[in-house]
C-alpha cells in the first residue's frame, strides 16, 4: 500500500500543475490586462477628476488633431473589418438515408459473391474475410443495380442512383433550411469516379431550375478528401462574392464502379464502398449569424502526390482481363499516417492552445539540443477540439487514427457507428457522422469539431467548425432516424456471418 | 421436355434478391419440426398469372419493395439451411439472406400463353425456377420467386418453395399476405411470427410408435442435394373438371349414395385410383392422402401441419367398384403424422425420405384460398401448383379452378383442377381412358 500512495499522491499534485500551467499560459493576455487595467483605473481615481480634465487640457489638442485622429481611429476600424475574412457559416446540411429496399446483409453479399465469382473460389474466401473484419453492419446500402446476379451496370443505372441519392440530400436540405433554389449563387458538386456529360453539377441546376448566373463547379477523380476540398473552394469563393449562398454536394455514385474481375486487392472497395451522399449550405449572409449551425474556422489541405508511393496507394487500373477497378496499395496505412502527420503539423499551431504549442516546443527544443533520448511530445488534440469526425474508410483507419492521435473510444465513436450503420460512403462519411453526433445530443454551443477526410492522391484535409447554436438531440429528420436509438453497439473484431 | 425453340419464349432473365427489410437479429436459428425434414425433398411450385388490369402500375421496383415489407413477416423463409455439427441434422439460419428473385419477359400475351399451355404443360417449367436446395446448403434460397411480364402488361407470379418451410396452405396464405400488403393493407411490420412454437428443437417422441409409416418411404441419402429425381421419366397434364363433369361422375359412380356421404375429394381420389388401376400394370394397392389443417395453423404461421394417411386396399382395385374405394378412403384412412414423425426424428433428422409418390400420392389443396388473392381487386386468370421431387409412384394435386367470369349466376363455377404427375406411359393411357369417359371435351377456362 505505502509505495503506491505516493505515486499516486504525485500523478495528482502533476495532474493540478499541468491544469495550472495550461491555465497560466493559454489565458495568458487576460491575466496580464486584469492588473494593468485595475492599476490604471486606481490611478485614476486616486488622481481625481480635476487632475484628469488638467492631464488633458496640457495637451494642447486642437480640434483639428481631434479630427484627425478620431478618422485615423475610424479608417484603421474599417481596414481592420474589410481585410477580415469573412466569416463562413454552415447553415444546415442534410445526408441521404437509403431505403431499406436497398440493404445489403452480409449473407447476401456473400451468396452473390460465391455467384458471380464461382470460378474463384478465393476471392470468394478474400471478400467473406474482408467484410468479417470490416466493422461493416447489416444495413448498409448499395445501389439498385448492384443487386443484380451478376450486376450489369449502365450509364442509365448510374444516373439513375446519382439523382437518387443527389436529389433526396437537396430536398431534404431545401425543407431543413427553407432555401430557395433561386437564391444558390454558388454550386459545388463532388463525386470522384462518375463524371458524365453534362456533369452532376448541371443536373442538379437543370432538376432545381437554378439562375443562370450560378457559379457552378463539378470536381471529379479527387478521393474520398473531395468532401472537404468542396469545402474549401466554397470559402474561397465565398470571400470573393459577398452576400452569397453555397450549396456543396457530396457523394459517391457506386453503379459504374463495382469491380467485376477476380483481383483480390481491387475487390476491397467492393466490399467496403456503400450508397451515400449529403447536401451542405453554406453562406457569408449576416443575416444566418444567428440561425447557422456552425462557423467555419480553419481548413488545411495536404498533398502527398509529390511522393510516388503516396501517388501510387489507391490507383484506378485495368486489371489483366480489362476490368477497371480500384487497387489499394498494402502501405496505405503507413502513408495515411505519414500524411495525417503533415496535416496536423499545419492544423496543429491553429487549433492548439497556446499552452500545447509552448510545451510542444520546448520538448522540441529540448530534443534537438539538450537530450535526444526525450520522448516526442504528441500534442493532446483533444484539448482542441471536443468532437472528431474521422473519415469512415474503413476499421483500420479509424484504428489507425485513435492510435495516432491518442483518442478516446468516445472520440471516434461517431466515426465507427457510421463505418457500421453506413459503410464507407466515401465523401460524404464526414457529414453522417456529425449527424450522429448531433442526433446523440452532444454537440453544444462553442464546441469545436475537427473532420478528417483521406482520399486518392494521396491527400489529407482537415476542416475545423465552431458549433454556433445550441441544437436539441434530435435524429427525426436525418439519416439516423430508425438508428439512433441502437446505437452505439459493440461490434465485434470478428463478425460470423 | 421444354425445346430450345419454346426456351426463347422466355428472355432478359434477371436474378437478384429480396429480402426483409428489418434487421432480423443475430443468432436467430429456426429448428424445423420431424414434419418438416419428412418433406424436405419435395418442392410445391405454384404459378399465378394476373392480367393487363390486374397489374397496371405494377413495375417490378414497386413489387420488389413491396416484398421487403412483407418478408419482415416472414423472416424464415430469407434464412439458410445449415447442419448441426454434432447431429447433423438441419437448421435454418435466420440471417436475411434472402429470397431469389428472378424477373423475365415473354413475347407473347397472357391469353396466348394460357393456350400454348394447353397443348403443351412442360411450357410451365418455364415460368417456374427449378432450383432445389443444395449442394451448398448455406447458400440455397429456399424460395425463389419469378415474375414473367407478358406483351399485354399481365405478368405470370411464380414460387419455387421448399417444402420443408411449410405446406401448401402456408404458401397459399404466404402469397396472399403479400397481395394485401400490396395493395396498401397495413403491413403488420411488429408483430413477430410465432417464433416459440417454432424454435423449440421438436425431440421429443410421439405416443403411438407400434408400426412403421407406410407413406413415409426412406430413399438412398442425397448428402446435401435436396431433391429426389425419379427412375422413370415424369409427365403433367392438367385437367379441368367443371361442374357438369363432376355432376356427371357423381352421378355415374355414385348415383346410389346420399350426396353427403361423397365428399369432393375422396370421390376424385377413388375413381383416379380406380382409372390408373385399370391402365397400370401393378395396381397401385396403396395410396398416400395429404388433406390440409386449416384449424392448426395460427394466422401467418407457415408450418407443414397437412395430415398424412395412407390407405390400403385389400382387394384387386383394378375393375372395382369406386363407391368401395371411398368408402376406404372415408372410413380406414389412418393418420400416419405420429409415425411419420417418429420415424424422421430416430437419426434426428438425418436420413432422407419422400411421401409424394412414394405411394400414388393424391393432394387436397382445394381448401386453400387459391383465389383469395386479388391485385386491384383483380382475381388472377389462373393459378395452379404442382409438386416437384417426386417418386415414381406419382401424384395428383386436386386443386380450385377459377370461377368463370362470364358467368350470370351467384354459384360456383369453378369446378376442380386435377393435376397429375405420372410416369409417362402411364400417363399416355390414363389420357385414353379420361377421353373415353368423355372428360376431355370441355370449354376452356382461358377463353
Amino acid at each position: 500500500m505505502p509505495p503506491i500512495l505516493p505515486e499516486l499522491t504525485n500523478s495528482i499534485n502533476l495532474k493540478y500543475v499541468k491544469l495550472g500551467y495550461q491555465y497560466l499560459v493559454n489565458h495568458f493576455i487576460t491575466l496580464i490586462l486584469i492588473p494593468i487595467t485595475l492599476g490604471v483605473l486606481l490611478e485614476a481615481v486616486r488622481l481625481g477628476l480635476d487632475e484628469l480634465l488638467s492631464l488633458w487640457q496640457s495637451l494642447h489638442l486642437h480640434q483639428f488633431h481631434v479630427l484627425f485622429l478620431s478618422f485615423l481611429v475610424v479608417l484603421l476600424a474599417a481596414a481592420y473589418f474589410m481585410s477580415k475574412p469573412r466569416t463562413v457559416f454552415l447553415v444546415d446540411y442534410a445526408c441521404y438515408k437509403p431505403s431499406v429496399t436497398l440493404r445489403v446483409p452480409f449473407s447476401n453479399f456473400m451468396e452473390h459473391s460465391r455467384l458471380i465469382l464461382k470460378d474463384n473460389p478465393k476471392s470468394v474466401d478474400f471478400q467473406m474475410r474482408i467484410l468479417e473484419r470490416s466493422g461493416l453492419g447489416e444495413e448498409t446500402c448499395l445501389p439498385p443495380a448492384i443487386h443484380y446476379i451478376p450486376p450489369k451496370p449502365n450509364m442509365a443505372d448510374a444516373r439513375k442512383e446519382a439523382e437518387i441519392v443527389i436529389f433526396s440530400a437537396m430536398e431534404s436540405l431545401f425543407e431543413k433550411t427553407g432555401l430557395n433554389p433561386k437564391e444558390i449563387d454558388i454550386l459545388i458538386v463532388n463525386c470522384s469516379l462518375f463524371s458524365p456529360i453534362p456533369s452532376l453539377s448541371a443536373m442538379v441546376i437543370n432538376k432545381y431550375k437554378l439562375r443562370n448566373n450560378i457559379k457552378s463547379f463539378n470536381l471529379s477523380g479527387m478521393g474520398c478528401s473531395a468532401g472537404l476540398i468542396s469545402v474549401s473552394m466554397a470559402r474561397d469563393l465565398l470571400q470573393v462574392y459577398p452576400n452569397s449562398n453555397a450549396v456543396v454536394v457530396s457523394t459517391e455514385i457506386i453503379t459504374p464502379n463495382y469491380y467485376q474481375g477476380n483481383e483480390r486487392a481491387m475487390l476491397l472497395p467492393n466490399c467496403l464502398f456503400r450508397m451515400g451522399g449529403a447536401a451542405i449550405f453554406l453562406s457569408n449572409c449576416r443575416s444566418y449569424r444567428s440561425r447557422a449551425k456552425y462557423r467555419l474556422l480553419h481548413v488545411v489541405r495536404t498533398h502527398k502526390g509529390a511522393e510516388d508511393k503516396a501517388y501510387r496507394c489507391v490507383y484506378e487500373e485495368q486489371d489483366k482481363e480489362g476490368k477497371v477497378g480500384i487497387n489499394l496499395s498494402k502501405d496505405l496505412m503507413a502513408i495515411a499516417g505519414e500524411a495525417l502527420k503533415s496535416n496536423i503539423t499545419t492544423i496543429g499551431p491553429l487549433v492548439l492552445p497556446t499552452s500545447e504549442q509552448l510545451y510542444f516546443l520546448v520538448m522540441l527544443i529540448g530534443r534537438k539540443f539538450f537530450n535526444p533520448r526525450w520522448k516526442p511530445y504528441i500534442p493532446d488534440f483533444k484539448k482542441a477540439v471536443e468532437h472528431f469526425c474521422i473519415h469512415a474508410g474503413g476499421r483500420a483507419v479509424i484504428d489507425e487514427l485513435q492510435k495516432n492521435l491518442q483518442l478516446s473510444a468516445e472520440h471516434v465513436e461517431a466515426s465507427r457507428m457510421t463505418l457500421h450503420q453506413f459503410g464507407n460512403t466515401s465523401s460524404s462519411s464526414l457529414w453522417y457522422e456529425l449527424n450522429y453526433i448531433e442526433s446523440k445530443g452532444r454537440m453544444k454551443k462553442g464546441d469545436r469539431v475537427w473532420q478528417i477526410g483521406f482520399g486518392s492522391g494521396f491527400k489529407c484535409n482537415s476542416a475545423v467548425w465552431k458549433c454556433n447554436r445550441s441544437m436539441e438531440a434530435r435524429a427525426d429528420d436525418g439519416p439516423w432516424a430508425d438508428s439512433i436509438d441502437r446505437y452505439p453497439v459493440h461490434i465485434p473484431e470478428v463478425v460470423k456471418i | 421436355m421444354v425445346l430450345p425453340v419454346e426456351e426463347k419464349l422466355v428472355h432478359s432473365i434477371r436474378f437478384s434478391s429480396v429480402g426483409p427489410g428489418r434487421v432480423t437479429g443475430t443468432d436467430v436459428v429456426h429448428h424445423p419440426k420431424p414434419m418438416d425434414l419428412a418433406m424436405k425433398l419435395h418442392y410445391l411450385r405454384g404459378i399465378y398469372y394476373f392480367s393487363g388490369q390486374a397489374t397496371r402500375g405494377l413495375t417490378t421496383k414497386v413489387i420488389k419493395e413491396s416484398m421487403f415489407l412483407w418478408l419482415n413477416e416472414y423472416y424464415v423463409t430469407c434464412g439458410r439451411f445449415r447442419r448441426s455439427p454434432d447431429t447433423g441434422r438441419p437448421f435454418m439460419k435466420c440471417n436475411d439472406c434472402g429470397v431469389r428473385f428472378i424477373e423475365a419477359k415473354c413475347d407473347k400475351t397472357i391469353h396466348e400463353w394460357l393456350e400454348m399451355l394447353k397443348e403443351n404443360c412442360e411450357l410451365r417449367k418455364l415460368l417456374v425456377s427449378d432450383q432445389v436446395i443444395g449442394p451448398d446448403l448455406p447458400f440455397s434460397p429456399p424460395l425463389l420467386i419469378q415474375i414473367t411480364i407478358f406483351k399485354c402488361g399481365g405478368f405470370a407470379l411464380s414460387l419455387n418453395w421448399a417444402h420443408i418451410l411449410g405446406d401448401a396452405l402456408s404458401v397459399v396464405d404466404f402469397i396472399n399476405r403479400w397481395a394485401q400488403i400490396i395493395s396498401g393493407l397495413p403491413a403488420n411490420g411488429l408483430k413477430q411470427l410465432h417464433v416459440s412454437d417454432r424454435s423449440s428443437t421438436a425431440q421429443k417422441t410421439p405416443t403411438k410408435a407400434n408400426q412403421e409409416p407406410v407413406s413415409l418411404i426412406p430413399v438412398e441419402p442425397v448428402g446435401d442435394m435436396w431433391t429426389y429425381s425419379s427412375k422413370c421419366k415424369m409427365g403433367t397434364f392438367a385437367l379441368h373438371l367443371t361442374l357438369p363433369h363432376l355432376k356427371h361422375l357423381r352421378s355415374k359412380f355414385f348415383g346410389h349414395v346420399k350426396p353427403e356421404k361423397v365428399p369432393l375429394f375422396e370421390s376424385i381420389c377413388a375413381i383416379f385410383w380406380r382409372w390408373i388401376a385399370d391402365v397400370k400394370e401393378g395396381e397401385p394397392q396403396v395410396v398416400t392422402i395429404c388433406k390440409g389443417d386449416p384449424s392448426k395453423r395460427a394466422i401467418r404461421s407457415i408450418s407443414n401441419s397437412q395430415k398424412i394417411s395412407a390407405v390400403r386396399a385389400d382387394f384387386s382395385v383394378k375393375g372395382s367398384d369406386p363407391h368401395e374405394l371411398l368408402c376406404l378412403l372415408v372410413d380406414r384412412a389412418t393418420w400416419e403424422n405420429a409415425q411419420i414423425e417418429e420415424v424422421v426424428e430416430r437419426d434426428y433428422g438425418v436420413s432422407d425420405f419422400i411421401i409424394y409418390g412414394g405411394n400414388l400420392t393424391f393432394v387436397d389443396i382445394g381448401e386453400a384460398d387459391l383465389y383469395g388473392i386479388e391485385l386491384k381487386e383483380h382475381k388472377p386468370l389462373f393459378a395452379d401448383y404442382t409438386i416437384e421431387g417426386l417418386g415414381d409412384e406419382g401424384v395428383i394435386v386436386i386443386l380450385p379452378a377459377p370461377n368463370d367470369p362470364k358467368s350470370s349466376g351467384d354459384h360456383d363455377t369453378g369446378g376442380m383442377i386435377v393435376t397429375m404427375t405420372l410416369p409417362e406411359s402411364l400417363l399416355s393411357k390414363l389420357k385414353v381412358v379420361l377421353m373415353n369417359n368423355g372428360m376431355l371435351q370441355y370449354d376452356s377456362i382461358f377463353s
